[in-house]
């Protein structure tokens, strides 16, 4: 982990020192991916959701192929009056619909079907004449009484072509190509307007195709209004947020860059824009913004913080603390998404889950070099949101209102848990009762004209949904046998029996009609001749007399293979479910035989297995989605119990979004089966943020659990806060959107991520509270050593009312109360020098006589605990290149302290005794005490007497003289008698006096250069000079470093032998 | 819409199209992230014997490059040039017969030598690492006597004068290092058949003592045979496990070398009427451990090893040789109680399994004394070393005075004196004794 934290550190100085190098490689990328925009295509047809090598799909493809059928745009012509549309009016404006459909581009002449083109079937002396039904055009009544006369005895066009009671007629226009839907939707819209429409018709257009075509231009219609709206919203919730511009537009930009780099290889992969697709927009949007907010709620604690720092540091120490937990969300989240593509068998989900995981990444690459990158140019500018808390104690309301949660949960945790195994009882309930379904229309809203033609149609008509059966028979015009026919005959009757079902088609009503027609008409004789030479004859006698491909759409050429057609009233999964069982029994037990097989097949039959697969692959998604995170969660924080409290509260999130579903009748379908991996992804990120910080705020040693858990709901809580609003808010887009399906899509998994916060800042501390996980309570806490830092700030902020008082004592020389100088001692002790640091160290020695050896060195030191190493690595000269120095000071007064010394010559470690610490280190004025110490003391080897104050190159400092407790700590140190002379604004020695064992004034140590680096005073120059020898090291402090992860393997031996 | 196969075959081309760009932005972007540091060291020195003889006179170059490709990846090349224009040390062209074929140097002549002396790659994963590439490991804790730190060989031109830096022969290996809770465990594989150089017998230092001389009758004739190095990859590696751990002050280490003792056995064929001295390198299985830890002004040192197979010459046996278990440890206090002034003591303590006729003494108990005194901070520094092995009543005497002049000036003298018999180990070079003055320019 450390070495993580390290290299990011590295990695994120890179992105400040190079900004635009940084700017120019994101946009070059955003670029290259935008440009394929153009060439994304809009696929917003049913098959599109079915994978092009399904069965059934293409067993429908090859029927369809057979008899020549497509999915068509039908044109209702309705007549509300009495006589329905058997007037002059109407029937012209049948006629002239159909031809001006068999004009357009797109549509075969041939395929259109209408009154105006279908013909009569009639008896003759000969026998039997076709005569169309438009033959005369229908000017005058007697025409139009012939024409209902025609139908009335023509059963097979009652119910299919007119309803039955008589108020519509249908005009199905099929289209050579389906991908063009939405063009002849729109030519056929255009038709349909400047039709001479008469006093009671009205005209509506509707089908699948009509579906398909119009489907393409709403989502577009849907999407034009979303996505602004989306981006409004987020905007807004960020300027709550932040109150600064620059918060609320880099993210924007980061957004912008996501989803325009999603996109636009989703058209470089020539992945086209399903109807779901468009949630997906909405979806990056929420999920891109989230990884800026808590960039920028770091970045401006840091801000808040360190009011002084400079941009380039905040940026980098924003980024060090937050990389780590956007990353895990980032591959959470897209864990989610890419479950989708493993799980689901639908093209349209599986590349909504591949170029949502995707969007995801690119969300998190932008957030790590765009976004640090355009924030390291800006000036450093606070929000007030953070700078008003930090600095006046107050906070604000989003603050406020997450305390106060933290503080009823902690103190009922019992309550909460209760509250919470109620709620999941209750959820489990409703749970039960999701039912699976799916229905095309309905991704319009119900006052969408299309809908209401749609049901308009459905009601009028038999139905405009089709279910097939393909009948197969052995042998060339086998179905001329009457036997076969009676079985398709008895199959028609079967189907007109299931609910919904309005009407069917096959060849045998033409058989019928036929038979009666060269009966005279009579009545009885509609029916199945029991010859079948007859029959054969019927079928010639028919060619005679008008288009042998009049029956294309029923019998093929050979008459071997006969479609029979059930008008279905309705295209619901759940509906028709039971009627696709019934009638594959039905063929199964009783249709087939060696001789003749009927198979199902058509759009019903189509839909009902794509949409069954939804179950299924919804129950995989779901446990894959849950298991990658719970694994990616085991992993991260390496406990199987860690994995169980993380996923607790998305599970609960899930669990709750099933039962609204449940209770509120939400069925699952294509939009909402997405839901749950994708909440499960993002619900997660809530709860790794909250166990993380969880980890870093409380340990085994934590004396007041609560407190310490409390400080969870301000900072994290707060951030989570806005995360969920930015999440919510942008996934609650979608409510408005017009598409239902992404509606419920929107709600559902807004839904999930409220749960999922709640229960993250509820049941996650609740639970943590009352078990005490190891994995939170027993962990080292060499990550994050806290600790120490909390012990000093507290310190340091008490001493701060004295700090004032001292200086003011100092420059004025008044006595008011001073502290006493072991009390500046302590002062000095605990004047915060950083958890960690890395710094190179110039040193040079002069001699007497002005003779200098130039030494270079990289050091580091951090805080374990309270106890502290340090590091230092020789790197020139040669000579002494690699020699390396290693200590660990313990706290513990009795405990002596580990030193090595690493000597290249002898590639050799050498211990070093403790006692040692007066002697000079390498060669240097300073002692080994000293290096250790870096202007600390050790406060039990003195005893210290605060003597008077002293100016020190103009600032006021107090004179503390400390003298060994013992002549054996005397001879130890080399010294008598130290004089300090500490500056009490920054705590630090800024000249010191040494006189050895004799008595002899021995050294002078001074501070000469002093700057406050990360918000933490730093002495940059030191000098020592030595009065006997008159020798005098000079150590230079260069590229301090407070910030960047010093990792803890550089403290060992094995480190030191090696090197830096 | 393309098909699903085409569509895959699509996305894995740009993908791998993409990957590939990926990759050169990738390696260029470490090109330009690399941090390049180079060094070097001049080195003029010359060495008298007390009689005036000159017994060396030599030039070294040794430049060093740092490559830091990322704060993982490191790259250290360390050479070495060397003409010495006495050649009394190494007579005649330096020799390669000890050394595996990527491990030989570079010859020019007599006189002048080119070696690559450490060549490696570091990598660092969390808390392992890994060092790829020819270099120095040392083991164990006693400073000038070898009980663990047998992992890489010994040019001995100089016998045992002379920085362990430069007469440590780097190897070919890998070198892994995994924490294990709190201890280390260090890997080594070692596939580089390189073994001790020892000096032809011309040279300067050419060893004399019965103990490196195979057991020959008197009057026996006797002919050198051409060594059969091993040479077999896999099968002649060494292999070293050494875990290392510190705790409450104490510094432990458990190490464990299966290798190659780096000087041959001397077996003698005496099928012929002259016998062949086939010189064979044999294995062994090297286990021990060292402790050290440090208290008020002291620090205790301690090593033990114990060899399974040792071989020495012995007259009891036809071949010449015997075999032998060695049992050997070393104890050692440094003293730092006084300003600048560090000293530390040894004692050794070997013993073998006593065979008939072996040449070699039962049990060895050898001294030794450092004492360092720096003064002006560091600048002077005098040394005085004394080794004495009180079994045989040899040793050997150095001392030396540095003088850093500037940072990158050292000026060096020392004088080394052996004495004790000339059967003995340090008595053998008894009349070797010598001056020393060195100038070291870090560049």
């Amino acid at each position: 982990m450390e070495t993580r934290k390290y290299s990011a550190g590295t990695y994120f100085q890179l992105v400040v020192d190079r900004p635009w190098t940084t700017i120019l490689l994101s946009t070059l990328l955003f670029l290259g991916s935008a440009m394929w925009l153009p060439t994304l295509v809009m696929d917003t047809r049913s098959d599109a959701f079915i994978n092009e090598n399904d069965p059934a799909l293409v067993y429908r493809e090859k029927v369809e192929e057979i008899f020549g059928l497509a999915d068509p745009i039908i044109i209702a012509v309705v007549n509300d009056s009495p006589t329905g549309i058997y007037n002059t009016e109407s029937l012209r404006l049948v006629q002239w619909l159909t031809e001006e459909a068999q004009k357009l581009a797109n549509v075969d002449p041939e395929r259109v079907v209408s009154l105006a083109t279908e013909a009569n079937i009639v008896g003759t002396d000969n026998g039997m004449e076709t005569e169309d039904f438009f033959e005369v055009t229908p000017d005058s009544a007697e025409r139009v009484s012939w024409i209902k006369e025609a139908i009335a005895n023509f059963p097979l066009y009652q119910g299919s072509l007119v309803a039955r009671d008589h108020s519509t007629t249908l005009i199905v226009v099929e289209m050579l190509d389906e991908f063009e839907a939405d063009t002849t939707y729109n030519e056929i819209l255009a038709i349909t307007g400047s039709a001479p429409v008469g006093l009671n018709d009205t005209v509506h257009v509707a089908g699948e195709g009509a579906i398909a075509g119009y489907l393409s231009a709403y989502i577009g219609a849907d999407a034009q209004k979303l996505n602004p709206l989306s981006a409004v919203v987020i905007t807004i919730i960020l300027l709550v947020a932040f109150f600064t511009l620059r918060g609320a537009l880099a993210p924007n930009l980061v957004v912008l860059a996501t989803v325009g780099s999603t996109f636009g290889l989703m058209g470089a992969f020539g992945v086209p824009f399903y109807v779901i697709t468009n949630g997906l927009t909405v979806s990056l949007i929420g999920m891109a913004v989230a990884d800026s907010i808590h960039v920028f709620s770091q970045y401006y604690t840091e801000q808040a913080g360190d009011p002084a720092a400079s941009q380039a540091t905040l940026v980098k120490r924003a980024m060090i603390a937050m990389w780590l937990p956007i990353t895990l969300t980032t591959v959470t989240t897209a864990a989610g998404f890419f479950t989708l593509y493993l799980t689901s068998s639908m093209p349209p989900i599986q590349f909504f889950g591949i170029f949502g995981g995707l969007g995801v990444i690119l969300a998190w690459f932008f957030s790590v070099t765009f976004l640090p990158a355009v924030l390291s140019l800006l000036k450093p500018k606070g929000s007030r949101a953070f700078s008003e808390s930090t600095t006046t104690g107050s906070t604000d309301q989003a603050s406020r209102f997450m305390l106060r949660l933290g503080k009823t949960v902690l103190d009922h945790p019992k309550s909460t848990l209760a509250i919470y195994a109620g709620v999941a009882l209750i959820a489990t309930l409703g749970a039960t009762k999701v039912s699976i379904d799916e229905i095309r229309i309905d991704n319009f809203q119900t006052d969408e004209a299309i809908y209401q033609a749609d049901t308009a149609m459905n009601k009028a008509m038999d139905g405009v949904y089709h279910l097939d059966v393909l009948v197969e028979t052995t042998t060339i015009e086998g179905l001329h046998q009457a036997d076969h026919l009676n079985r398709i005959d008895r199959l028609q009757r079967f189907l007109e029996s299931q609910p919904g079902v309005g009407g069917t088609v096959s060849v045998v009503d033409y058989i019928k009609q036929m038979h009666r027609a060269v009966n005279e008409n009579r009545e009885s004789t509609y029916s199945i001749p029991e010859d079948s030479l007859l029959i054969s004859q019927l079928f010639l006698l028919y060619s005679a007399s008008a288009d042998p491909t009049d029956f294309e759409e029923e019998v093929d050429g050979e008459y071997r293979q006969a479609l029979v057609r059930a008008k279905i009233d309705n295209g619901s999964y759940k509906k028709n479910t039971p009627v696709v069982r019934a009638v594959e029994a039905y063929l199964q037990d009783e249709f087939n035989t060696p001789e003749i097989t009927g198979t199902l097949t058509g759009r019903v039959n189509v839909d009902h297995y794509w949409i069954k697969e939804i179950g299924g692959s919804h129950a995989m998604s779901v446990a894959v989605a849950f298991l990658a995170v719970m694994l990616v969660v085991i992993v991260l924080f390496r406990s199987i119990v860690a994995g169980l409290i993380t996923t607790l509260p998305v599970a609960l999130a899930i669990l709750v979004i099933y039962a609204w579903m449940g209770f509120s009748d939400v069925w699952l379908g294509v939009g909402t089966t997405m839901f749950a991996s994708i909440a499960i992804g993002l619900c997660v990120d809530f709860t790794i943020h909250t166990v993380d910080r969880l980890r870093e705020l409380v340990d085994s040693e934590t004396t007041n659990v609560k407190e310490s858990m409390l400080k969870l709901y301000p900072s994290t809580g707060r951030a989570l806060f806005f995360n969920l609003a930015a999440i919510a808010l942008g996934f609650g887009v979608l409510i408005t959107s017009d598409v239902p399906p992404l509606n419920n899509f929107g709600t559902l998994v807004a839904l999930a991520v409220v749960v999922a916060f709640l229960a993250s800042l509820t049941l996650i501390p609740a639970a943590v509270y009352l078990t005490r996980p190891s994995f939170i309570f027993a962990q080292s806490k060499t990550e994050y050593p806290s600790g120490l830092t909390a012990a000093s700030v507290a310190l340091v902020g008490t001493l701060s009312f004295f700090n004032i008082t001292e200086a003011n004592a100092a420059t004025q020389d008044t006595a008011t109360a001073p502290l006493t100088g072991k009390q500046v001692m302590q002062a000095v002790n605990a004047r915060n020098d950083g958890e960690q640091v890395t710094r190179d160290l110039k040193i040079v020695l002069t001699d007497r006589r002005g003779k200098s050896r130039i030494q270079q060195t990289r050091g580091y030191r951090r805080y374990f605990g309270k106890e502290k190493r340090t590091v230092i690595f020789y790197s020139t000269p040669a000579n002494i290149r690699d020699t390396g120095f290693l200590t660990y000071d313990y706290p513990e007064v009795t405990k002596d302290d580990d030193q090595w010394l690493y000597l290249p010559a002898l590639r050799k470690i050498r211990r070093i005794s403790a006692s040692d610490r007066g002697d000079y280190f390498l060669g240097t004025d300073f002692t080994y005490e000293e290096i250790k110490k870096e202007n600390k003391i050790e406060l039990a080897d003195y005893q210290l007497t605060r003597v008077g104050l002293e100016n020190v190159d103009g600032h006021p400092c107090i004179v503390i003289v400390g003298e060994p407790i013992t002549a054996k700590v005397s001879k130890d140190l080399g010294y008598s008698r130290i004089v300090w002379r500490i500056d009490p604004n920054i705590w630090m020695a800024r000249s010191s006096d040494f006189w050895d064992v004799n008595g002899n004034h021995l050294k002078t140590i001074q501070t000469r250069l002093i700057e406050q680096i990360d918000g933490i005073w730093t002495a940059l120059e030191i000098n020592a000079v030595n009065h006997k020898t008159k020798h005098r090291s000079t150590f230079s402090f260069s590229n301090v470093d407070y910030t960047s992860e010093v990792p803890e393997k550089l403290f060992t031996q094995s480190r030191l032998r090696r090197g830096l | 819409m393309p098909s699903l196969t085409l569509l895959t075959r699509w996305i894995l081309k740009s993908s791998s199209q993409l990957a590939v760009g990926g990759i050169a932005l990738w390696a260029s972007n470490i090109v330009n992230a690399v941090e390049f540091d180079a060094q070097a060291q001049l080195s003029l020195g010359t060495a008298v014997e007390l009689s005036g003889e000159v017994q060396v006179g030599e030039m070294n170059v040794r430049p060093r490059i740092d490559a830091r490709f990322t704060d993982s990846v490191k790259l250290t090349g360390i050479a070495l040039a060397r003409a010495d224009l006495v050649d009394k040390l190494e007579p005649g062209r330096p020799s390669n017969a000890s050394r595996s074929s990527p491990s030989k140097r570079m010859t020019g002549g007599d006189r002048l030598e080119l070696e690559i002396r450490e060549l490696f790659l570091d990598f660092e994963l969390g808390n392992s690492q890994l060092r790829l590439g020819k270099q120095q490991v040392v083991w164990g804790q006693a400073d000038g006597l070898r009980i663990l730190d047998l992992v890489n060989p010994l040019n001995y031109r100089e016998f045992v004068l002379g920085d362990f830096e430069n007469r440590r022969i780097p190897l070919w290996m890998l070198n892994t290092e995994l924490e294990i809770g709190p201890a280390r465990l260090q890997f080594l594989w070692i596939p580089d058949q390189t073994y001790d150089d020892i000096p032809n017998a011309k040279a300067t230092f050419a060893f004399t003592s019965p103990t490196f001389r195979p057991a020959l009758r008197p009057g026996e004739k006797a002919q050198l045979a051409q060594g059969d190095k091993p040479s077999r990859l896999l099968q002649d590696s060494d292999f070293g496990l050494r875990l290392s751990t510190f705790t409450g002050g104490w510094d432990l280490t458990a190490n464990y070398l299966y290798h190659y003792q780096d000087q041959p056995v001397l077996e003698l064929d005496r099928s012929d009427v002259i016998t062949t001295i086939n010189p064979v390198y044999k294995r062994t299985h090297l286990i021990g451990g060292s402790a050290s830890t440090a208290f008020g002004n002291y620090v205790l040192r301690s090593e033990l090893g114990y060899s399974t197979h040792r071989y020495f010459s012995s007259t009891a046996h036809t071949n010449g040789t015997t075999e032998t278990q060695e049992l050997s440890g070393v104890a050692g206090i440094d003293y730092s109680g006084w300003t600048n002034t560090f000293v530390s003591g040894q004692i050794f303590v070997g013993a073998i399994d006593q065979k008939d006729g072996i040449i070699r003494e039962r049990t060895t108990l050898t001294l030794s004394l450092l004492m360092q005194q720096t003064y002006l901070n560091d600048s002077i520094s005098v040394e005085l070393l004394a080794i004495h092995n009180i079994k045989n009543d040899d040793g050997l005497v150095q001392f030396d005075l540095g003088y850093q002049m500037s940072s990158s000036l050292v000026i060096k003298a020392g004088v080394d004196i052996f004495y004790g018999e000339q059967t003995q180990l340090f008595g053998q070079f008894d009349h070797r004794d010598r001056f020393r003055l060195m100038l070291e320019w870090s560049l």
